[in-house]
């Protein structure tokens, strides 16, 4: 067996690929085995077998057939290419892939409009169907009148509007006064409940809070406020107003709602 | 009459000129046809191989890196081409058509038997093996050229054509390449 190491040395080339100093090496490993200079000699001769093999390399001329072949397949290509690009194209034709968005647009926006039930017959909505904080004016047109209370006084002066539907009650206060009066709008809170106050035109002394049973303003000046109410229920039931000065009750009453 | 060089001639093509093509093929064809006839041992299908690679060479030229040298360009492009032809045909192969082999011209009568057992050895290792062995004996490539052929590190090269070599020695051993009595 001889050693890869030699093996190696044995394989290169000395002209080219070995030192002076690996040849040196060579030369002692092959003094020294044999075997290995056996086989160096038997190697020389493959090399040699591969000399003489160069000798005998095979004429050809295949430059015709090559090119005949090239111009053959370019001839086919300008042949086939149209057909293909007909075939192939279509799909890659930005027309069809804008379609192909737009359609895809149209669709996602029917599936996503359908999801919203909008509806686009243009049919206003009964107010009483409303429902939640959302406010819209128009409404309150639509809204059975409960009642429209006035109090009148040297001290104060206030307007309280209320109407009401199946939904909601809404509650348009017009406040007056010189000194700060508190008025109290009180409920039930099984029967109604707070959604929205909004302030219409109030000023920077004026505050209102809202409670589960009562909405509370604390007035000066002139103010406007708008008050809905969550109508939990189709019975009857009263929402009282009231008005005081340094706690004393200036003005009470009572407006009924749910009526019919 | 100035003698173009390669890249010269891959630089005239990609701009329309197939009398260029043409001079590429009559310097290169010997030697791709060589190299494929060695691989595959069946004269045929090195023609035909020898015109795939042709037409491999003129339909990539514009792809052609002119930092390279065409030749090693070339003989990576053949020993892929042959490469792959052998193992889509590894089931088919079989020895004899080692013995079929009628395109080299006989050697004398004393050294015919040695360089068909020479053949028959390259034959029986496996294909990457035996590209590397021709490339280094046959067409006496140097390790770098090799290396930048077969798109791998000069190191792998050598360590690669060392096992190639013990293949081939055993190949050789096999076959009495070494006790033929000259």
């Amino acid at each position: 067996m001889i050693d890869k190491k030699i093996m190696e040395l044995i394989f290169s080339d000395p002209e080219t690929d070995l030192t002076a100093e690996e040849r040196l090496k060579l030369q002692d490993y092959l003094a020294a085995d044999p075997d290995a200079a056996k086989f160096y000699t038997e190697w020389q001769n493959v090399k040699a077998e591969f000399d003489r093999e160069k000798l005998n390399m095979v004429d050809v001329d295949l430059k015709q057939a090559i090119l005949e072949r090239i111009n053959m397949e370019k001839y086919v290509k300008k042949e086939v290419q149209p057909g293909i690009k007909l075939t192939v194209s279509f799909w890659r034709r930005p027309a069809f892939r804008f379609a192909f968005v737009f359609i895809l647009g149209v669709f996602t926006g029917i599936l996503l409009f359908s999801f919203l039930k909008v509806d686009f017959s243009g049919k206003k909505l009964p107010t009483q169907d409303m429902k939640g904080t959302l406010y819209d004016s128009r409404s309150y047109n639509d809204m059975k009148v409960a009642d429209n209370i006035l109090y009148d006084s040297p001290l104060a002066r206030a307007v309280f509007a209320v109407r009401y539907s199946t939904k909601v009650v809404e509650i348009r206060i017009d406040l007056s006064s010189l000194y700060p009066i508190k008025t109290t709008i009180e409920f039930d809170f099984n029967n109604f409940e707070c959604l929205n106050v909004q302030n219409v035109l109030v000023n920077d002394q004026t505050t209102c809070s809202a409670a589960a049973n009562f909405v509370q303003i604390n007035n000066v000046g002139d103010n406007k406020f708008i008050i809905q109410l969550y109508n939990k229920n189709s019975l009857q039931h009263n929402i009282d107003f009231k008005i005081f000065q340094n706690d004393m009750p200036l003005y009470q009453n009572s407006v009924v709602v749910n009526k019919e | 009459m100035i003698t173009k060089d390669d890249n010269e001639l891959v630089y005239e093509v990609i701009h329309g000129s197939i009398s260029s093509f043409e001079v590429l093929i009559e310097r290169y064809q010997k030697t791709i046809f060589n190299i494929v006839i060695r691989m595959v041992n069946d004269e045929e299908t090195a023609r035909d191989l020898t015109q795939d690679i042709f037409i491999k060479v003129f339909e990539k030229m514009g792809s052609f890196n002119f930092n390279y040298k065409f030749f090693s360009w070339i003989y990576r492009i053949t020993a892929n081409v042959t490469i792959n032809y052998l193992k889509s045909q590894q089931k088919f192969e079989s020895l004899t058509k080692v013995e079929k082999l009628g395109c080299f011209e006989k050697p004398e009568v004393d050294k015919e038997e040695r360089s068909r057992k020479l053949r028959l050895g390259l034959r029986n290792i496996s294909a990457d093996y035996r590209l590397l062995v021709l490339l280094k004996y046959f067409f006496g490539l140097s390790y770098e050229e090799m290396a930048e052929v077969l798109e791998i590190p000069e190191k792998k090269v050598k360590s690669r054509l060392f096992s190639a070599r013990e293949k081939l020695k055993e190949e050789l051993l096999k076959n009495d390449f070494f006790n033929y009595d000259r």
